[in-house]
């Protein structure tokens, strides 16, 4: 063969070439000596281009075939991209694969127009499996308000006028099964008068397209499988297809019996309670006025205030209350008790409700203020909320009138009293007292007797008897008025009272008053103070001495009485007078003698009494 | 399993602190500077056989770190590939796609286009990417815990435009 026919045949292989699908024939291989080496090197590179264009071809046909596992020579730059196209169908393989595991996760970056398109679609499958997946969400959530809630969730088909769906709740509120009561009619699965109603209802929402979508509430009566009449709270709205037609009804039912109930006993109770509030109104409305009057005519004095730490504010007071201060109401009100009064009447006030806040009770004192006896009485109030007292009503009313009649009564008891003693003294003294003196001389004359002295021991038993009564006699009479009292002096009386108790416990007595008088009856009354003292301290106080003060100065007498025994809690003491009669006698004869006194005991501490009285 | 390496992260030092102008890029032939002339040195030493031998080591001990310190390595698998997929993507270093995955054995076979060591190398009929190999090995024996191996088929050294790797357990 000749370079040129080695030509004409390499340029017919190689027209072929492009547009063949068929595989070139094999050719023989050519004898070495019939061409030039120049012609066989060009004829062997177009048998190699042959065989690259073979393999190339049977790669992109194994592809279009779905075979992606084949090999390609390697060190050949001419068959990179079909290598790399290869590459890239084998990862969007994966890639399917993966989709089809339900990972939409995959997205891919090649393939131009395709690549937009996978990623758009598996984009698409992203949001609905997003959908899918809510939806069942939703589903799940439904079923399970629907299966546990107390409501029962229904649906109507409005072709039908049949339930298509029922909540299993039925069987808790009905009775029904879920098959039972969807095989009722709807006019079935109300009271007549319920169906009627519902009917109308529903003719009249259908006919209102404006209302489509609303919801309607309504109160109706259901009958259950037991025979009960149930009360109903429907709530329901129509769904309306693409078209606008009404397709189906869904609501909810509630049942509402005990809540019905409930209402109609509540209107009953409120019902009374309104009347029971009128009466109540019309009662307080009485008594207020009734207070008001007694507020405004009573002859006490009336203060409300609020209590703020040390700070007392006058809220509200009567006319009687201002006047007492020369002031009115208006004055009055608002203002601090420190800015109206005077610093000792504020001192009373302060410590009188100090003393009420810390009782937390009501107490009633006697004060004098101004001159004038007053009797005041402070309710400490209790705030509700905070439970702690800040308000206070104090009630004044004065007690001088009383005082002064109760204390001249007092003196006329304790004249009457004297007088009395007096008698009966001079009674014992001037009858008695003879009359055993004139047994006891008769009976020494008896006893001198012969016949008698047998029984000279029993008759000197007898005298001893009777110079004991004789003393006795003479001792209860000076003890009911004391001679010496009446005759010598407050001086005198005592030193004579005390000198038979020395034997008893140890007195110092120290008296600077001397041979001085004063009204023979605060004489007595001031003996029997002392005398009542002693008598305590001898009964209760365990004490082994007494130290006695008397002495005047300015027209006053004063008195200092102390003894070292156990003491007393005073306060204790002072709450029960029924019990401590000794002690509010002495008290009483202290107001009776117009004095004041001053009391220091504690238990264990001894007592001490500072008495001054004029004379 | 490897010795235990004494490479420590903390090597890399606080770049943020160290480049706060030039920030944490370079140009990628910085990076081929380094490693060519590398290999160059290594392939002068000790031989082609051992350059590529430590190549691969190192990238071993790269992916390992980098796994413990870039990666999540408690997602599943199917997880863990789209990270490695955006870390690999995020960081310049290729683009990573799967071919062939098996969770259960760790056979892998994926592709990376446009290589950081290789893309756009002259064809010489020799895979490049030994550190890669060993990068990705590193990354998934951090991951599965199993010892790995990898192996290159395709490289722009052997004419083809995506490196082609085999990912497995060492047998």
């Amino acid at each position: 063969m000749t370079d040129s026919e080695v030509m004409r045949l390499l340029a017919m292989g190689m027209k072929q070439m492009p547009t063949s699908a068929e595989r070139p024939p094999e050719r023989p291989p050519l004898p070495p000596d019939q061409c030039s080496p120049a012609a066989r090197e060009v004829l062997q590179l177009s048998r190699e281009l042959a065989q690259v264009r073979t393999i190339a071809f049977d790669a992109v046909q194994q592809m279009s075939l779905g075979n992606l596992d084949f090999e390609l020579p390697r060190d050949n730059a001419f068959f990179s991209p079909i290598k790399d196209l290869q590459a890239k169908l084998k990862h969007l393989v994966w890639q399917t694969n993966r989709l089809a595991q339900g990972d939409y996760h995959q997205q891919i970056d090649f393939l131009g127009d395709f690549a937009t398109s996978f990623n758009q679609l598996i984009q698409s499958l992203r949001e609905r499996r997003s959908i899918e997946q809510e939806l069942e969400r939703s589903n799940q959530q439904f079923k399970l308000i629907a299966e546990n809630t107390l409501d029962v969730i229904w649906k109507i088909d409005l072709a039908t006028m049949r339930y298509n769906y029922i909540s299993p709740s039925v069987l808790g509120m009905r009775g029904y099964t879920v098959q039972e009561a969807m095989s009722q009619s709807v006019e079935e699965s109300l009271t007549p008068a319920s169906a009627q109603q519902a009917l109308t209802t529903l003719q009249s929402y259908l006919s209102k397209p404006e209302l489509a979508n609303l919801y309607v509430c309504d109160e109706y009566q259901q009958p259950c499988k037991d025979g009960r009449i149930i009360d109903i709270e429907l709530t329901a709205t129509v769904v309306f297809d693409a078209n606008g037609q009404p397709i189906e009804i869904v609501g909810v039912t509630r049942d509402i019996t005990r809540r019905k109930a409930t209402e109609t006993a509540l209107r009953r109770s409120e019902a009374n309670l309104a009347k029971l509030l009128k009466r109540q109104t019309q009662a307080n409305k009485k008594l207020n006025r009734q207070l008001q009057y007694f507020y405004d005519h009573t002859v006490n004095a009336i203060a409300f205030f609020d209590i703020d730490a040390h700070r007392i504010r006058i809220t509200k007071c009567n006319q009687r209350w201002a006047m007492a201060l020369g002031m009115t109401p208006n004055d009055v009100e608002n203002r601090d008790i420190d800015d109206l009064i005077d610093p000792e009447s504020s001192r009373m006030y302060h410590s009188l409700i100090d003393r009420a806040m810390a009782a937390g009770a009501t107490i009633q004192e006697q004060c004098f203020w101004r001159g004038k006896h007053i009797e005041v009485v402070l309710i400490p109030i209790v705030n509700e909320q905070t439970q702690r007292i800040d308000q206070g009503a104090a009630l004044v009313y004065d007690v001088s009138e009383r005082k002064e009649m109760e204390r001249q009564l007092t003196q006329i008891g304790i004249r009457i009293e004297t007088r009395e003693r007096r008698q009966l003294a001079a009674d014992l003294h001037d009858n008695v007292g003879p009359l055993l003196s004139s047994m006891n001389m008769y009976l020494s004359t008896l006893a001198r007797k012969p016949e008698i002295a047998p029984h000279a021991a029993l008759v000197n038993d007898v005298r001893d008897i009777l110079r004991e009564a004789i003393t006795s006699v003479r001792e209860i009479s000076n003890n009911l008025s004391p001679q010496v009292l009446t005759n010598y002096g407050l001086t005198s009386a005592l030193e004579l009272f005390f000198e038979t108790k020395q034997k008893l416990i140890c007195i110092r007595h120290t008296n600077t008053l001397g041979d001085l008088r004063f009204n023979e009856l605060k004489e007595i009354m001031c003996y029997n103070i002392i005398k009542e003292l002693y008598n305590n301290t001898i009964k209760y106080a365990d004490a082994t001495a007494i130290d006695l003060s008397l002495s005047q100065c300015d027209g006053k007498i004063f008195i200092q009485y102390r003894d070292n025994g156990k003491g007393f809690d005073l306060a204790q003491k002072m709450a029960e007078p029924s019990n401590n009669l000794g002690l509010f006698s002495i008290i009483n004869r202290i107001n009776n003698l117009d004095g004041t006194y001053q009391m220091d005991t504690a238990s264990g501490q001894g007592f001490l009494v500072n008495i001054e009285f004029p004379l | 399993m490897n010795q235990p390496s004494a490479f420590q992260w903390s090597q890399l030092g606080d770049i943020e602190i160290g480049r706060p102008n030039m920030g944490t890029q370079t140009h990628v032939n910085v990076y081929r500077l380094l490693q060519h002339s590398l290999r160059h040195v290594l392939e002068r030493q000790y031989g082609q056989a051992a350059s590529n031998d430590l190549f691969f080591k190192a990238g071993k001990i790269s992916g390992q770190e980098f796994c413990r310190h870039n990666m999540n390595g408690d997602l599943p698998f199917f997880d863990f590939i789209p990270h490695l997929q955006a870390k690999l993507r995020d960081l310049g270093i290729g683009i990573l796609r799967i071919e062939h995955s098996n969770p259960q054995n760790f056979h892998i076979t994926l592709t990376i286009e446009e290589d950081l060591d290789c893309s756009g190398t002259p064809v010489t009929g020799q895979t490049l990417c030994h550190y890669d190999e060993g990068f990705l090995a590193g990354i998934f024996e951090c991951y599965s815990g199993h010892e790995m191996e990898a192996r290159e088929l395709e490289c722009w050294g052997t004419g083809s435009q995506t490196c082609r790797f085999e990912i497995f357990k060492k047998s």
